[in-house]
């Protein structure tokens, strides 16, 4: 069992992969916005991927422990303390009943930091998930991000098979954090010529873009060059060349809203009429969840072959570590 | 097999093109886990949004390995698919094959429920979001202070009044849900004499009430919870969704519409309307929901005896959209 002693800015429970199979009616899947982290620490505490943990954001939570437990902190590096002692990042710890952990600000680049916990967080199910979306106030802990006085239970029913204490993951799945984000995008499902201009979808790629402060686990708006339209208006789909018939985004999709780029995220919307010039790589997705707001980023123009490949190498490397035999092996291999 | 197959550009990736019985198929990519598969040229046409859930049925019952998830629009079907599963060449000859299978969809006959939605037109709920948006983001804008009168000038017509009659005058039919989340539907007046159009707020409000009624482009939206929005307001109805299933209406689901549902408007005060809503929360309101059918053929038929006072009533509208816009 947790009791929060402090919410932090924004600390919600989340799955993965969320809530799926909902979309065509527009609920979004929710889960850690950087699902990457997420899933290595799953990973590290002996974690299905499908266990529940904490998603904070920019400052994190203090929690104190009501029985022994393991548990992993990945993502943005956050000053962090339990009882007076540091406590190191995407590492199996053990923490002790009664201890508290304190999470400050972040350190460095990066926003959001994950803590998993062996058996995973317990809260009742919405749709298949315990992920938090909360726009629509559902999932997670009461649909909301934590506040003191919460309490969380641990579901140690699974009883996963015991982790050593200590483990890391290679350090290829340690990604740097390094401003600014260049993050891998294939075009479309709308570019040129018919929608964008060449110029357009060039200005898109090499223009460096900024975080907005309004930016969220919905959608990541983008400040940078407007860019080029081919059409003059949006024709049967509305007034403005941004505007087409309504359509299912994709997460992760570069959407234009007039002239303002937003990329969709988890917590997203599914149905909308404006173009999206290009998709985030699925490997790459987790980038955006550690873009704080005032962040610079650079799309990097991708092949759909390349994405597949970097989707194939992120795969296999979490299959490895989920795999105790080979995450041995690896190991070992650091240092 | 190479990806670009007959790329026409690094977005689009494949197409078919028409034929007596289907229209043109472009395969774009969403990128590398996402396929959108869109039907025909950039119309509203009820033939396109038939074609796109016969092939959501098909991937929905059918087994092709590694397809998650489809996600029906007005004219295009996305769909979710793991590239680890079923490489993007072999997905898109999949669907190739799928739609040399699926037949024209002219005389398509689908289940359609009738349901009627009260409605309170000029609402205080909506008076009241448009007062906050114009203390607090705007205060003056083509469509403020009324989004109703605004609406009645975007399409050319002489009142409020009229926009109300307009709206009860056809149905509306439900084309996706979602629009913008949590089973809000995506609707389209199937009488397109009768159809209301108009321009989005910019920016768009902070917050709009649940059971909002609004008009956007050419689509009629209901919010399913209080939240931020753009659509032009003109009423209130019922609540559309249930997070919790408290009540008959939603024992399937947290949502209370399906797609082709048609929904037909029904004028009440605004003290009616909020005793339905109350009886509703509790499950004693008796909503109107007639099982039904819809036959594209016999639509189809329908639009093509109006077709002169269809294009009149297009060219009044967009007239009528020509002066309102120089205001945006």
């Amino acid at each position: 069992m947790l009791v929060v002693q402090d919410g932090g800015l924004q600390t919600t429970v989340q799955d993965y992969p969320g809530r799926t199979g909902y979309w065509k009616v527009g609920i979004p899947p929710s889960g850690p916005m950087d699902a990457l982290a997420f899933r290595v620490g799953n990973h590290l505490v002996g974690n299905s991927e499908g266990a529940a943990g904490l998603e904070m954001t920019a400052t994190g939570s203090t929690l104190q422990f009501e029985g022994d437990a393991v548990v992993a902190l990945t993502g943005a590096q956050m000053v962090a303390d339990l009882d007076g002692q540091g406590v190191p990042w995407w590492e199996s710890v053990l923490v002790q009943k009664g201890q508290v952990l304190r999470l400050g600000p972040v350190q460095g680049e990066g926003f959001r930091s994950y803590l998993l916990i062996r058996g995973g967080i317990r809260v009742p199910r919405y749709l298949g998930s315990r992920a938090t979306f909360l726009f629509g106030e559902f999932g997670g802990y009461q649909g909301r991000a934590l506040k003191a006085g919460d309490v969380l239970e641990v579901d140690d029913a699974h009883n996963p098979p015991s982790v050593a204490v200590g483990t890391r993951p290679p350090a290829d799945l340690i990604p740097d954090y390094t401003v600014p984000w260049w993050i891998g995008a294939v075009p479309g499902p709308h570019e040129a010529p018919d929608y964008f201009t060449d110029e357009g979808v060039q200005h898109f790629f090499s223009a460096e873009w900024k975080v907005y402060h309004n930016s969220n686990r919905q959608g990541y708006r983008l400040v940078g060059p407007e860019l080029e339209f081919a059409r003059k208006d949006g024709g049967d789909g509305g007034h403005h060349p941004s505007n087409v018939h309504d359509y299912a985004y994709a997460i992760g999709t570069v959407n234009l809203s007039g002239n303002l780029p937003i990329v969709l995220t988890v917590d997203g919307p599914s149905l909308g009429g404006f173009v999206s010039i290009a998709t985030i790589a699925t490997s790459e997705l987790w980038k955006i969840g550690q873009a704080a707001p005032g962040h610079a980023l650079r799309f990097v123009r991708m092949t759909i072959k390349q994405a597949t490949r970097r989707l194939l190498r992120q795969e296999s490397q979490l299959a490895a570590l989920a795999n105790p035999h080979d995450f041995t092996s690896n190991s070992n291999q650091r240092n | 097999m190479g990806y670009r197959m007959d790329a026409l550009s690094d977005a689009v990736v494949a197409s078919l093109n028409a034929t007596t019985t289907r229209p043109e198929i472009t395969y774009r990519l969403a990128g590398d886990r996402h396929v959108l598969v869109e039907y025909g040229p950039m119309v509203l046409d009820l033939n396109l949004t038939f074609r796109v859930y016969s092939l959501a049925e098909v991937l929905e019952e059918s087994v092709i390995p590694g397809v998650r998830e489809v996600a029906p629009g007005v004219r295009s079907l996305l769909i979710r698919y793991d590239p680890l599963e079923i490489p993007l060449p072999k997905l898109i000859e999949n669907l190739k094959e799928i739609e040399r299978r699926l037949e024209s969809m002219a005389n398509q006959v689908v289940a359609s429920r009738r349901i009627v939605l009260p409605i309170s037109y000029d609402d205080s709920a909506v008076r009241e979001a448009t007062e906050s948006y114009m203390a607090h983001v705007r205060a003056s804008a083509p469509y403020l202070p009324d989004n109703l009168a605004f609406v009645a000038r975007a399409n050319g017509l002489e009142s409020k009044d009229q926009v109300i009659a307009y709206h009860q005058k056809t149905d509306y039919m439900v084309l996706g849900l979602g629009d913008v989340y949590l089973g809000a539907p995506c609707a389209v007046g199937l009488d397109p004499r009768y159809r209301l159009v108009a321009p989005k707020y910019n920016p768009a409000r902070l917050w709009t009430y649940e059971g909002t009624v609004g008009i956007g482009g050419s689509y009629m939206c209901i919010y399913p919870m209080t939240s931020p929005g753009g659509y032009q307001m003109i009423g209130r109805t019922l609540k559309i969704w249930d997070t919790y299933q408290t009540t008959w209406l939603f024992e399937e689901a947290p949502y209370l519409l399906r797609p082709f549902d048609r929904l037909q408007f029904k004028a009440v005060d605004e003290r009616t309307l909020s005793r339905y809503r109350e009886q509703m929360a509790v499950g004693e309101y008796s909503l109107e929901i007639e099982e039904s059918t819809f036959d594209l053929g016999q639509y189809n038929c329908f639009i093509s005896d109006i077709a002169d006072e269809v294009r009149a009533a297009k060219k009044r509208r967009e007239t009528a959209i020509g002066e309102v816009m120089n205001g945006y």
